[in-house]
């Protein structure tokens, strides 16, 4: 592995470390966070209330750098909100300033989007744009955030006034990540004796800022997905695990009380499969290899695909249990080689 | 006064009689003991018991006694016992002849076991002492009445003896036999022992197909090894489920360098851009699948 990338690594590693420090517990979460920051993509967090969404992605902006902005998503937000507000200055005209997504021009870096299913079909499509071009267009000119990364967040726990984010939307991001509270005893006490973790903001402020410069972001993200090149053997497997999010009975997939061929509305996207090679790629990159292996699809396998494959509408009352059964089931029996 | 006197010398001349009959007389006491003398038949044995006390020093001839075999046309002796046994007073002896009758009467008959005289001798002296023929009837086996007019059967066998009921033993025996196959089963399942069921023949076609390739075939070859260890863990195994695996066939912790080493290679040759291998490569599959074959056996 050449030089540049070797440093980076290292800086990735510390920079996922002082993530962990910030946030017990959850090193599957950070990985995958950190993943994505690598891959450029887009994350969708996902969990119950008080579990550390929020502090995860404050955590990750503040290592970071670069500018942010944040955003709460709330049933009269409208795209304009996101854009430009109007207010009245101190001489009492009328004035119209950037909005959250246009105040730091090309900077931005990190753009929170908390409770993203409060948020009405209006804001989403909005967002499709910014996440899918780096781009929109406002005051008759186009303004471009090559930089821009979307975190959002929802829970799981209310659904009243809240909008189910269409499939377009969800494809746009590159992992929708779980957290879940730890289940070691002795992290819980730690998370409700020690006063560090009480207060937020000064736990956040612990994570060193500038490690990582998000401006060469883009370019070393090209530099790894070009550096770490797959066989050909590879390219089957990842083939039979795209087939097999369409058609898992081919692979001898079975779950209970599910007709296998009805399953399935539609299995994961172009788009989903170069987001998951893209992942894998730097999943391999971080355990320090230049070669792409199985391993490093399985370990993004989960969080890059379950929010792509849409059951049919008989199965979904029972998707929360019978998609992670589907995944697991694809990735236990698709054999590579 | 005249009588007492007469009465006591009756008195001491019969004792001295008795006493001089009991030390001159040398046969102290003679019985001979037979069975019921009627309804014998054809093949039936009779046996005759001699008691014969005598006094000390007299020594039965044995040449005396009939000898074993045929009697006559119609009589055999089977055998003979003689039992001797020393008392306070002499000798008592007891002999034991079992004879077989083979005389087919037509009709009942009276017939005799022979007598004949068995000899002592003491100081060149013989003493002998007869025993006396026995008389006894034998019978026919067949009907004595000829009845052929009425169409009757004759000499029928006897109806046969009605069987013990066995059914319930034989039930026990089946239901211990079924346990005690069932408990060896078990056992030889436990140790492996039976290499006929299909988790014990995963290894034994892929180590064959192994022998045929060369170094040159290694892609094939690795996939061969791929599909017996996927086969045995009923899904794809990879490396990092190795230890999940073990937990399920703890036999194969043993090999755990070799399968480390075999999915590594894999690993370099399926995915590294440069794969290399050569022979030695492929002996150590060849290897690792013998070895798992060996665990497979019970044999290692």
């Amino acid at each position: 592995m050449n030089n540049q990338l070797s440093d980076w690594r290292n800086l990735a590693l510390e920079f996922e470390q002082q993530i962990n420090q910030t946030l017990l517990g959850q090193r599957q979460a950070v990985r995958h966070c950190v993943i994505s920051v690598f891959a450029r993509g887009h994350v969708l967090l996902e969990g119950n209330v008080g579990v550390g969404k929020t502090t995860l992605l404050r955590a990750i902006a503040q290592g970071l750098g670069g500018n942010y902005q944040r955003i709460e998503g709330t049933i009269d937000l409208m795209p304009a909100d996101l854009i430009y507000y109007t207010y009245l200055d101190d001489k009492g005209k009328p004035q119209v300033d950037p909005g959250p997504l246009l105040k730091q021009g090309e900077n931005l870096a990190t753009f929170f989007f908390n409770e993203i299913n409060r948020a009405r079909p209006q804001v989403h499509s909005l967002l499709l744009r910014v996440m899918a071009e780096r781009s929109i267009s406002a005051f008759n000119q186009e303004y471009r955030f090559p930089h821009v990364q979307v975190f959002a967040d929802r829970n799981r726990i209310e659904r009243e006034e809240t909008f189910e984010l269409p499939a377009a939307a969800r494809d746009r991001f590159m992992m929708e990540i779980n957290i879940d509270m730890p289940a070691d005893e002795a992290l819980l006490k730690e998370l409700m004796f020690n006063p560090r973790f009480h207060d937020t903001d000064s736990l956040i402020s612990g994570v060193k800022t500038g490690t990582i410069a998000y401006y060469q972001l883009n370019e070393l993200a090209q530099l790894i997905q070009q550096t770490i090149q797959p066989t050909a053997a590879l390219k089957n497997y990842a083939l039979d695990l795209w087939t097999a999010t369409k058609n898992p009975k081919k692979y001898g997939i079975t779950l209970s009380d599910v007709e296998m061929e009805q399953l399935i509305m539609s299995g994961a996207s172009p788009r989903g499969m170069s987001f998951l090679i893209r992942a894998a790629k730097v999943n391999a990159w971080l355990e320090n290899r230049e070669t792409l292996l199985p391993e490093d699809l399985q370990a993004v396998f989960r969080v890059t695909m379950a929010h792509r494959i849409f059951l049919n509408p008989i199965y979904s009352y029972r998707q929360e249990q019978l998609l992670p059964e589907l995944i697991s089931g694809i990735v236990e029996s698709v054999a590579a080689p | 006064m005249r009588y007492p006197f007469v009465f006591v010398l009756i008195i001491v001349l019969l004792s001295a009689a008795a006493c001089s009959q009991s030390i001159n007389e040398p046969i102290t006491f003679f019985q001979v003991q037979t069975p019921r003398p009627f309804g014998y038949v054809i093949g039936d044995e009779i046996k005759q018991r001699i008691l014969i006390e005598t006094r000390p020093g007299l020594v039965l001839q044995r040449s005396s006694l009939p000898a074993r075999g045929a009697v006559n046309r119609w009589l055999d002796l089977k055998r003979i016992d003689i039992d001797k046994t020393t008392t306070g007073t002499g000798v008592r002896y007891r002999i034991d002849l079992t004879y077989q009758l083979f005389y087919a009467p037509l009709e009942v008959k009276m017939l005799e076991l022979p007598s004949f005289t068995l000899q002592f001798k003491q100081f060149g002296h013989v003493i002998e002492k007869k025993v006396p023929g026995w008389h006894f009837t034998a019978a026919p086996l067949r009907e004595l009445a000829v009845r052929k007019e009425d169409g009757k059967e004759y000499m029928r066998p006897d109806a046969p003896a009605p069987l013990l009921d066995s059914r319930s033993l034989r039930n026990r025996l089946i239901i211990s036999l079924a346990i005690v196959l069932g408990a060896l089963f078990y056992l030889a399942w436990l140790y492996g022992r039976l290499r006929f069921l299909p988790q014990y023949r995963v290894f034994k076609v892929p180590c064959q197909q192994l022998a045929r390739y060369s170094a040159g075939d290694l892609t094939r070859m690795l996939n061969i090894m791929h599909g017996a260890l996927n086969q045995l863990n009923g899904k794809p195994l990879f490396q990092h489920q190795l230890a999940d695996f073990y937990q399920r066939f703890p036999h194969y912790q043993s090999l755990d360098d070799e399968l480390n080493w075999f999915f590594d290679y894999s690993n370099q040759h399926f995915f590294d851009s440069s794969p290399k291998g050569g022979k030695k490569e492929s002996d150590k599959i060849k290897a690792l699948c013998r070895h798992c074959l060996q665990i497979e056996r019970g044999m290692r």
